[in-house]
Formats: structure tokens, C-alpha cells, sequence
């Protein structure tokens, strides 16, 4: 028999603060890592705003080389003409990630929306094609793409993102429709088809609940990859005669590499940081990809 | 069987003429820039392909793809750098292969250990590395530590490790390529058989009293041949990328450095044969895996 305490109505503040700790006990895992990525977005988010880019051009050097090695007050050396690398490394490093983080973003978008206008007009036949598509793309390097679309275009910060997008919207795409398919032929959509939805109630109450999983887990996945991308689209300094990936983490470490032999570590510590933010990125996915219950193909990761 | 090889062998012509397709389409949107050297050149694969059937490379590529001063032709060029390139990717691959998959069967078997994911995570982390930056510090290495001449492009080495000059070299673009492509391999080999291991059939023969070593090896991991044989030429796009990207940070005369450069310059012939022929291999290789699972025995290759 229930207790007069327990009968007692609960005030509604204390109502909603337990739904919200309900809430927040229920997907602590995901608001660990939702936290984990605002930490680096926002840190470098800030540097790539506060800190100013800066240039290493040889041609601009007219004085004798007034480079330090890295010390107790320059942690990263610094440059030719005596400015402390960290500033630049961490100011590139958040345009670079910002870049890759939209274009993963804005592409994953793009690729679902395709999937899901193939949801409604050409269902199974324009799965199979959007899956198709992918394979075909799959067999150029990503990275191929990206330096023949830059060699013609540039390398400024819109036209990669907008390289970038096109190919994570191509690859989402395809794994798109592989997942509507899959989706499609489970019981409840079969049951829910039966019962006759509709095709937009069918996507909103059935699909989307689970699609966005998936959607999410492929992001997480794909985001190291295009930063390292756009990396080596900075690196190989391609594009530069119509807009130059200026203050980016890869044209640092090809400029770095102008002076490889006097300076390694204007080559060693931008190097280092993209290399840390690529495994700091791609273990946030596998721990997102673990926690939703994913198991995209692990030749991505 | 000749029936089902001449069928195999009909998708490989129609998957050939799809992706070369989509490489001359890359290229066509690539060539409709706002300034490729000065003015849009889009339309114009057909004299592309020409060029590189008939003409010469263009002066300002001779010196850095093929080493010459005086005019090479667009095919022995492609030719020269083909050759060095599949030199590279063949000894990438062979090394790949000796530590990928005995790797990834080990991390498979012990998936259970309490330190699993801890002993996986230097390969995710080598997964990651990026190429380019290991072949520069690896150039930097060679000068400061050994006194040899770094880049592919100094003089010959005349003793200390470098003895057997083209080998090294290869080497030394191989190895940042392969080390890539094992993180990748071991963590899509173990993630696979991580993957079969939940397998019904699995549960129930550990349900029978089988368990251990016997199980793993005689349930799981023949069940997994399918994906196993396929993680060679799935991990072979990624590799090749990064194999353009080390070739040219290390200068050495392949098809990355031809690419590459081609693509500084607006060449776009350089980008279309390079596309092509990397998109054949690739495509080939992809035909070759699929194949060789056709033959599998029907249970290994119905996981």
C-alpha cells in the first residue's frame, strides 16, 4: 500500500529536475562526448579567431635566419623572423578543423537529404543506384579528387569546403541508401506499411528515429579523414594560382618543409598537432560509434 | 565455370568504362575553373588524350617527373612513373601482408583480454599518421643522422644503409605507406572478426562445451575468410592516396610526383593519365578480390 509520502504530489520544479536527470543519466555518455568535441572545437575555435596567421614565405626574409629551437619560453621554436610558432600551429589547426567539421557536417546533410528525395520518388531502384554510385567513386582515392577539383578551382577556404562537402555527400549517399533499404525491409516499417502510413509518416516516426544514429556514427567517422584531407590539399600547396589554402595546418607544414634542414621543427610540431587532433577525432568516434550501437565498417576508421 | 569467368570478366569491362568515366568527369569539372592558366579549358578530354598518345611533356614537368632536360614523351613518361610507383605500392603491399593480417587475427583472438582495446590503440593511432609528414621528418632523419642525401632526387649514396640505392628508396616511401595501411588492416581485421564471433553459429557451438583456440580458429575466423580476403584491395584506395602524397614529399619519380606536379602546374593531361591508370588498378584489384571470394567455399563466403 502506498505511503502518504509517496501519494504526496511532487512540486514541478522538482518534476522537471528529475526528468532532467532522468535525461541526462540516460545519454550521459553521449553528452560526455558531445563535451569532449566542444572542448577541442571551441578551444580551437577560439585560437583560430584570436591568434593571427601568419606567414613563414622564404621570399619575404631579407636578414640572416633569427630562428630559435623549441625552449621553456617557445614550446614550438620559432620561425625565421622570430615569432613563436605555437600561435600560428594553433591557429591553423582551428581553421583546419573547422573547415572539416563543416564540410563533414554540411556533406552528411547533403548526402541524407539525397538519400531521403530517393526515398520518395525512386525508393529500391534509387538505393541500389545511390549504392552504386558510391562504389564507382570508391574507386578513385578521395584524395585524387580533392587535388584535380583544387587544381582547377583553388584551395580557399569556400571552394574546399565545398570540395570537401561534395564528397562526404557522395559518400554518405550511398551508405544512405544502404541504410534505407536495410531499414525499409525491418518488421515495424513492413508492419507500419501494412497498416498503410504513409511514406513522410513512415520517414519522420520510423526512419529518422534510427536513421540519425547512423548518420552521426558516419559523420564521427568521416571527420579525421577530411581533416587529413584537407591537410594534404594544403601540403601540396595545389590550387595556389586561384585562391592559396592560406593559415591552414598543411601549407604550414609545407612551408616548414622549405626549411626542413635548418628547422625541422617548423615541420615537427604542426605535423604533430594534426596528427594528435586525427587520433583525439577518430578515438571520439569509435567511442560514438560504440555507444550508438554502430558497426560501420571498421576500413573507415 | 568459363561461363561464370567470362560473365566476371564482362562486369570488369563495364565497371572500367563507368570509372573512367568518372575520372574524365573529375577532371571536365576540374578544367571549368575560374583561371586555369588564365582561361576555362573545359570540353577538351578528347584533346587531352590525344596530347598524351602523341605529344611531349610540357617543359616545366620534365625536370621534376622524369629528371631529363631535354623533351620526354607523355608515354614513357607515364611509363617510367608507373613502373616506380607499382615498385612502391607492390613492396607496401608485401609488407602489409606480413604483418596486417597476423596482426589482426592475434587482436581477433584475444578480443576478450581485459587490455584488448589498450594494445589496439598504437595501430589506431599509426592508422592516423599522416604520410606526407613521416616522409619529411623521415628525409630530415636520413641528413641529420646519417649524412645521406634525403630526397629521391639527391645524388646516389655511396655507402652507410643506402648501399643498394634503389631498394632504400623505395623503402622509404613503402614504409610510411605500409605502417598506414597496417593500422587499417589490423583494425578492420579484428573489428570483422570481433563482428563474427556474435555470430549465432558461434554461440552455439561455445553453447556445446567448444571454446578457445578451437573455436576461434575452426568457426569464426574460417567464416570470416570472405572479409579477410577483401580487406586487402578495401584498404588499397586509402593507400594509394597516401602513396601520391609520400611519393611527392619525398620527390621520388613516380606517378604521386606526376600527379602532383601536374596538378600545381594545371596540367590536366597528368591528372587524367594518373586518374586513369590509378582507377584501373584499383578497379582491377577490386575485380580480383570479389573473384578469388566466388571460389570460396559457399559457407565462408555467405558471411
Amino acid at each position: 500500500m502506498p505511503t502518504v509520502h509517496q501519494n504526496r504530489r511532487r512540486p514541478k520544479m522538482r518534476q522537471m529536475l528529475q526528468q532532467l536527470w532522468h535525461a541526462l543519466m540516460v545519454g550521459w555518455d553521449l553528452y560526455l562526448f558531445a563535451f569532449g568535441y566542444g572542448i577541442v572545437f571551441v578551444l580551437l575555435g577560439i585560437a583560430a579567431i584570436s591568434l593571427s596567421g601568419h606567414s613563414m614565405s622564404t621570399s619575404a626574409m631579407s636578414d640572416g635566419p633569427g630562428w630559435t629551437a623549441p625552449n621553456a619560453v617557445h614550446w614550438f621554436g620559432t620561425s625565421r623572423d622570430g615569432i613563436d610558432m605555437m600561435g600560428p600551429v594553433l591557429h591553423a589547426a582551428g581553421r583546419s578543423i573547422w573547415l572539416a567539421l563543416l564540410a563533414t557536417v554540411g556533406g552528411s546533410l547533403a548526402g541524407l537529404a539525397v538519400a531521403t528525395l530517393f526515398f520518395f520518388v525512386w525508393r529500391e531502384r534509387g538505393y541500389r543506384m545511390l549504392d552504386r554510385l558510391a562504389g564507382w567513386g570508391a574507386a578513385i582515392p578521395a584524395i585524387f579528387m580533392v587535388l584535380t577539383l583544387a587544381a582547377g578551382h583553388g584551395a580557399g577556404f569556400g571552394v574546399t569546403l565545398l570540395i570537401l562537402s561534395g564528397l562526404c555527400a557522395l559518400f554518405v549517399a550511398g551508405r544512405s541508401g544502404r541504410w534505407f533499404h536495410e531499414l525499409e525491409s525491418s518488421g515495424d516499417v513492413l508492419a507500419a506499411r501494412a497498416l498503410g502510413y504513409s511514406r513522410r509518416r513512415l520517414l519522420i516516426d520510423h526512419l529518422f528515429t534510427r536513421l540519425w544514429k547512423h548518420a552521426a556514427a558516419s559523420a564521427a567517422t568521416l571527420l579525421p579523414g577530411v581533416l587529413l584531407a584537407e591537410a594534404a590539399l594544403g601540403f601540396t600547396g595545389i590550387g595556389a594560382q586561384v585562391s592559396p589554402a592560406a593559415n591552414r595546418i598543411g601549407m604550414l607544414i609545407a612551408e616548414g618543409n622549405e626549411t626542413l634542414f635548418d628547422a625541422p621543427w617548423l615541420v615537427f610540431f604542426p605535423g604533430l598537432v594534426l596528427w594528435i587532433l586525427c587520433v583525439v577525432l577518430a578515438t571520439f568516434a569509435w567511442a560514438v560509434r560504440r555507444t550508438l550501437g554502430e558497426a560501420i565498417d571498421e576500413r573507415l576508421f | 565455370m568459363i561461363a561464370q569467368l567470362l560473365q566476371r570478366l564482362l562486369v570488369l569491362l563495364l565497371r572500367f568504362l563507368a570509372v573512367w568515366l568518372l575520372v574524365a568527369l573529375v577532371v571536365e569539372i576540374a578544367m571549368t575553373g575560374p583561371r586555369v592558366r588564365g582561361e576555362a579549358v573545359g570540353g577538351q578530354t578528347m584533346e587531352i588524350v590525344r596530347e598524351l598518345a602523341t605529344g611531349n611533356l610540357p617543359t616545366d614537368l620534365v625536370a621534376v617527373v622524369s629528371g631529363e632536360a631535354t623533351g620526354v614523351s607523355w608515354l614513357a613518361a607515364l611509363g617510367k612513373s608507373t613502373l616506380a610507383s607499382f615498385t612502391v605500392c607492390a613492396f607496401a603491399i608485401l609488407v602489409m601482408l606480413s604483418f596486417g593480417p597476423v596482426f589482426g587475427v592475434l587482436a581477433g583472438r584475444y578480443r576478450r583480454h581485459p587490455w584488448f582495446e589498450a594494445m589496439l590503440s598504437p595501430l589506431l593511432a599509426a592508422a592516423w599518421l599522416p604520410g606526407f609528414w613521416i616522409a619529411s621528418l623521415a628525409v630530415w632523419w636520413q641528413v641529420e643522422h646519417w649524412g645521406m642525401p634525403g630526397f629521391a632526387d639527391g645524388e646516389a649514396a655511396t655507402g652507410g644503409p643506402m648501399r643498394i640505392e634503389w631498394l632504400w628508396r623505395t623503402s622509404l616511401v613503402a614504409l610510411p605507406v605500409a605502417l598506414v595501411a597496417i593500422g587499417w588492416q589490423v583494425r578492420f581485421i579484428a573489428g570483422t572478426l570481433r563482428r563474427s564471433a556474435g555470430a549465432t553459429h558461434v554461440l552455439a557451438a561455445y553453447s556445446r562445451g567448444m571454446g578457445g583456440g578451437r573455436l576461434f580458429y575452426r568457426h569464426v575466423f574460417r567464416n570470416s575468410l570472405y572479409p579477410l580476403i577483401r580487406s586487402i584491395d578495401r584498404s588499397l584506395p586509402a593507400m594509394l592516396g597516401m602513396q601520391l602524397l609520400v611519393e611527392w614529399a619525398f620527390r621520388y619519380p613516380g606517378l604521386g610526383t606526376l600527379v602532383i606536379e601536374s596538378a600545381r602546374s594545371s596540367q590536366f593531361a597528368g591528372l587524367l593519365s594518373g586518374g586513369l591508370l590509378i582507377s584501373t588498378l584499383l578497379v582491377v584489384a577490386h575485380w580480383v578480390g570479389e573473384t578469388t571470394a566466388t571460389f570460396l567455399p559457399q559457407r565462408a563466403s555467405a558471411i
